[in-house]
């Protein structure tokens, strides 16, 4: 992704999930979860609304729990990481 | 036209008492109706009261009482059968009983009491002297057809949709009102599709002669609403039944009664005399009421319906000559009317006879009216106008053909029950159809589209052929593009694709890097007269946008639509500089990229979900040259878009598009190309040529073409610039540009035209490539439709194939067989052919 | 670090790094290596061609763009 990028300016971390909305996202989240789901919404929090979820559960036996979910708010304090998925 | 007499409770074979001569049972009277418009409804219909009328609706002098409102779902059906009308005749076809007070729908079906009002408010003035006996001609029995044709055509139709009704109800008066859906739907919905649905019907498409399948439908098909609104279910009309009591009602009637007719019996006599003009020739510029009020009128001539089968033979003479000839034009002349009317003076023993004649008369007359609603009529109509214009009216006559279903040959006799059925299925499945069959509902923009093509297709037969040659040859442009381009064989890759297989590191084309740094819109739009123009900048102000910066860019478009949108709901003046800025449209509009992301951020921006889905609300903020520049700058870089990119079937190992991008590819034809579509309406004819020489300078056609996005792109435009060329209004300069920007089209796609149609298409819902077949086949010359059916012969007979294979019993796959057969036929119409399961025929027009 | 780093506070050193190679830890120990694009005040970091790294040097996942809520982060160390 070594882009010349066009406008570098004022650029800040939460721009990143604006450009993402209505797309869709992963966010990795305390106690080994991660969900899959079309943003919805967000704030400075990173609270966070899903819609198409699905919540993924891992544990050590290797495969994860699935859990799907048409619409789920996120509070912001469990999340730790927000990527794009293409 | 003998049919229109025929029996259907007659048994098939009649002997030679059956072959009725219209020279014989024609009246004349159609010579005195006053076709060209509505000049005698007045007198015929009583809409004023001062005329010369010989009868008064109105009531005006009668006790009777106000007709009672029973025919609400005819009034319910007016709106309709307009719509219907104006969809098949073109907008231009006046609608003379719109203004027809009697059309307005009341008096259409003649209740009870309306058939007293009728009878009582006759002036008794004028008959007596106007009338004076007449030996009695034998042309008189033309117009009763018209009474049991109805009955030859709807019984069929109930007949196999009521299995279970006995036959006898079939002939009654309100039966059809107690039936209440149907009536109402079918007969309007029907004409036009029907008969196209026949030889689609093994059951009597194997009655039926080859050569008799109706050969106009296929004219019609494209004409049709694809979606009509569902009818609104007629009402019963309840009071038809009542006849018999009808009797002892008039009786009481005190006003006396004269003729029902409007024609003046002078021109009756003439009428005798004149050869016999066609019973259409007649019918067919009236108005639906006319016919309505003729049919009804003939029927209640005092003839026994129980010598129909004989009419026009020889075998009554006697009986004919008997009878004064007044009474069959006049049924309430003055002596029939003493008898009744006149009771509280003198009853004669002869006018009492005559009276019991009447009597008899006006139980026929109840016996029939109302039996028509307003679609029935319609349908009549519209029957008799096809007559008019064909040369051959057996093979296009439905009645003729249902008559040869229920009538079969005696070699081909089946099951008699089971062709009604299939008649009755026909029908049904046509109005299921146009009420919006599964099939139909598939696609709102590729819907929009194929009316489009329909319209062009319409618009395009229409006009005379022979302009466009003519036109050529003074501008001395007979064949252009081939020799100075010769055909790419092999390239079948986008560019883009190209690159991307190429692998990133090639620098080696140091064409590509001169080319195209840059170009200006404007200057983009100057490429259309003059493609050399090109820009050359420093490669190094060409900027590379990552993923994120075009999700950047989008976000601030959907910032600034939306800013715009709330703004717009305050005043009405906005300034959408911003949000014309933040498209960044100008920047880097060249489609010859090294790398994907060197490609114009807006087309980048289209690859995504959420961009298509503001493509119509941003339209909407944007000027009329604005979303032209857009297009122009789509047109250029089709090839690296992702729908084009990845969106044809000839890059995949398994020619199959993957779902990621079908879904993508789906999306598009909901937005993006109904956008297109609609701004497309806008632009002017040189426009259009100049978006598609664009569009065929920048991009390899030949893989375009093998895009369900792409070729529906090229479908648009070209079917808009049939459209305007239909209108006539294009300078030859334009002309001339236009015929040479498709042979360049032409030449692009030609040799590998059976490239569109994706191989695994199991759906085989491909409507979107007969369409584009149809357009193009459209714009081309006979020679470009000879090259186009030869490479795409073998896809034709595929589809044949296909809908004979599918088991027509099933409603389904009835549907899917119906589906297939209409796309192909909207191909092959534009050639003049026409095309069932089984094989391909001239249109016959 | 370089010794010229050492004297400089927090805030332009984050400024300086914008666009390197970065190092990110988080408090659950995981790694992750990639190129700064943006961080702010709350320390939310957005990097790009990121790889994961879980006890150590394991290799175990790459994303594309990544956010890092500010709250999870031990530290950042230039690469």
């Amino acid at each position: 992704m070594s882009s010349v990028q066009a406008d570098k300016q004022t650029e800040e971390p939460l721009d990143l999930i604006r450009y993402q909305l209505d797309e869709t996202v992963l966010v990795k989240l305390r106690g080994a979860r991660e969900m899959k789901g079309k943003l919805q919404g967000y704030d400075s929090h990173c609270n966070m609304v899903l819609s198409d979820a699905k919540e993924y559960i891992y544990n050590e036996t290797g495969e994860p729990i699935v859990k799907d979910c048409e619409m789920v708010f996120i509070r912001g304090d469990s999340v730790i990481l927000i990527s794009p998925i293409s | 036209m003998s049919f229109f007499g025929f029996d259907p409770s007659k048994p098939p074979q009649g002997g030679p008492s059956e072959s009725y001569d219209f020279e014989n049972t024609y009246d004349g009277l159609g010579d005195q109706l006053d076709d060209a418009d509505d000049a005698l409804n007045d007198e015929t219909f009583g809409g004023s009261g001062d005329v010369g009328k010989d009868f008064n609706f109105g009531a005006t002098k009668g006790a009777a009482p106000p007709p009672p409102q029973t025919v609400s779902y005819a009034r319910a059906a007016v709106a309709t059968d307009e719509d219907f009308m104006s969809e098949l005749w073109g907008t231009a076809k006046p609608q003379p009983e719109v203004s027809n007070p009697v059309s307005a729908g009341e008096k259409k079906i003649l209740s009870l009491e309306e058939i007293e009002a009728q009878l009582t408010a006759i002036d008794p003035s004028r008959q007596p002297q106007q009338h004076p006996m007449q030996p009695f001609p034998q042309q008189q029995y033309g117009m009763p057809g018209m009474m049991p044709m109805q009955y030859g055509y709807m019984p069929p139709m109930y007949g196999g949709q009521y299995p279970g009704m006995p036959p006898q109800m079939m002939g009654q008066p309100g039966f059809y009102g107690q039936m209440p859906p149907i009536p109402g739907q079918i007969p309007g919905q029907m004409p036009g599709q029907l008969p196209g649905q026949l030889p689609g019907q093994p059951a009597h498409g194997q009655q039926m002669p080859q050569g008799q399948m109706p050969p106009q439908i296929p004219h019609q098909i494209p004409q049709q609403p694809p979606q009509q609104p569902p009818q609104q279910p007629p009402q019963p009309v309840p009071v038809q039944h009542q006849q018999p009591v009808q009797a002892p009602s008039v009786e009481t009637v005190p006003e006396p009664v004269e003729s029902v007719t409007s024609i003046p019996t002078e021109t009756v006599k003439q009428g005798e005399n004149t050869p016999a003009v066609p019973l259409s020739e007649i019918l067919a510029p009236s108005t639906r009421e006319e016919i309505a009020q003729v049919a009804s009128k003939k029927s209640s001539r005092p003839v026994n319906l129980s010598q129909f089968p004989v009419l026009g033979s020889k075998s009554t003479p006697q009986q004919r000559s008997n009878r004064p000839y007044h009474h069959q034009n006049h049924h309430y002349n003055d002596e029939d009317d003493d008898g009744e009317y006149h009771e509280p003076l003198i009853l004669t023993p002869e006018q009492q006879i005559k009276a019991a004649r009447r009597q008899e008369k006006v139980m026929r007359i109840m016996k029939y009216s109302g039996i028509m609603n307003p679609k029935d009529k319609d349908f009549v109509t519209r029957f008799q106008l096809s007559q008019i214009v064909t040369e051959d009216p057996y093979n296009e006559d439905f009645y003729a053909q249902v008559f040869k279903v229920i009538h079969p040959k005696p070699n081909q006799v089946g099951q008699p029950q089971e062709q009604n059925n299939s008649i009755a299925q026909a029908y049904l499945d046509q109005s299921g159809h146009r009420l919006g069959g599964r099939y139909k509902r598939a696609d709102v923009a590729l819907q929009r589209m194929q009316q489009q093509v329909q319209r062009a297709v319409t618009v395009a037969k229409e006009r005379p052929k022979l302009t466009q040659y003519v036109r050529e040859g003074a501008l001395g442009r007979i064949s252009i593009g081939s020799g100075k381009k010769p055909r790419q064989q092999l390239e079948i890759f986008s560019q883009a694709v190209q690159k991307g297989l190429e692998e990133e590191g090639e620098t080696g084309e140091g064409e590509t890097d001169k080319e195209n740094k840059g170009i200006n819109v404007k200057k983009l739009n100057n490429a259309i007269s003059n493609p050399a123009i090109n820009t050359n900048l420093d490669s190094d102000s060409i900027k590379k946008y990552g993923r994120k910066d075009i999700m950047g860019i989008l976000e601030n478009i959907i910032t600034n639509l939306m800013t715009i949108e709330s703004e717009s709901r305050l005043s009405t003046e906005v300034d959408t500089n911003n949000l014309w800025e933040s498209l960044k449209i100008l920047e880097q509009t060249s489609p010859r990229v090294n790398d994907p992301k060197e490609v114009n951020p807006f087309i980048q921006c289209l690859n995504h979900e959420k961009a298509l889905k503001i493509v119509s609300r941003l339209f909407k903020f944007l000027s009329r040259e604005q979303i032209l520049t857009i297009a122009t700058l789509i047109m250029s870089n089709l090839g690296n878009l992702d729908v084009i990119k990845h969106g044809s079937y000839t890059t995949y190992e398994d020619k199959k598009v993957p779902s990621k991008y079908l879904k993508l590819i789906e999306t598009y034809s909901l937005t993006f190309t109904k956008a297109l579509m609609n701004s497309v309406q806008d632009f002017k004819f040189n426009e259009i040529i100049g978006l598609l020489v664009i569009l065929i300078e920048h991009n390899n056609v030949s893989f375009i073409s093998t895009t369900k996005i792409g070729l529906s792109i090229l479908t648009t435009l070209l079917s808009r610039a049939e459209l305007i060329r239909g209108e006539g209004t294009i300078s030859a300069a334009d002309l001339s540009e236009w015929s040479s920007c498709y042979d360049e089209l032409f030449t692009a796609l030609e040799s590998r035209i059976s490239l569109i149609f994706p191989p695994n298409d199991v759906e085989s819902i491909e409507s979107y490539v007969w369409q584009f077949l149809a357009t193009l086949a459209l714009g081309g010359k006979l020679n470009h439709q000879r090259i186009i059916v030869d490479e795409v012969r073998d896809e034709i007979f595929s589809v044949m194939n296909k809908a004979k294979a599918l088991d027509s019993t099933d409603i389904n796959n009835f549907y899917k067989k119906q589906n297939l057969l209409n796309n192909l036929n909207m191909f092959l119409v534009v050639m003049g052919l026409v095309a069932d399961e089984n094989e391909i025929r001239e249109l016959q027009t | 670090m370089s010794e010229d780093k050492v004297k400089t506070g927090p805030s332009v050193f984050l400024s300086e790094i914008l666009g390197q190679q970065v190092k990110v830890k988080l408090n659950n120990g995981v790694t992750y290596l990639g190129n700064l694009n943006s961080i702010d005040g709350y320390m939310n970091i957005v990097m790009d061609s990121t790889s994961e790294h879980v006890n150590g040097e394991d290799f175990v996942k790459t994303y594309g763009d990544v956010f890092i809520r500010g709250n999870n982060v031990l530290y950042i160390s230039q690469v």
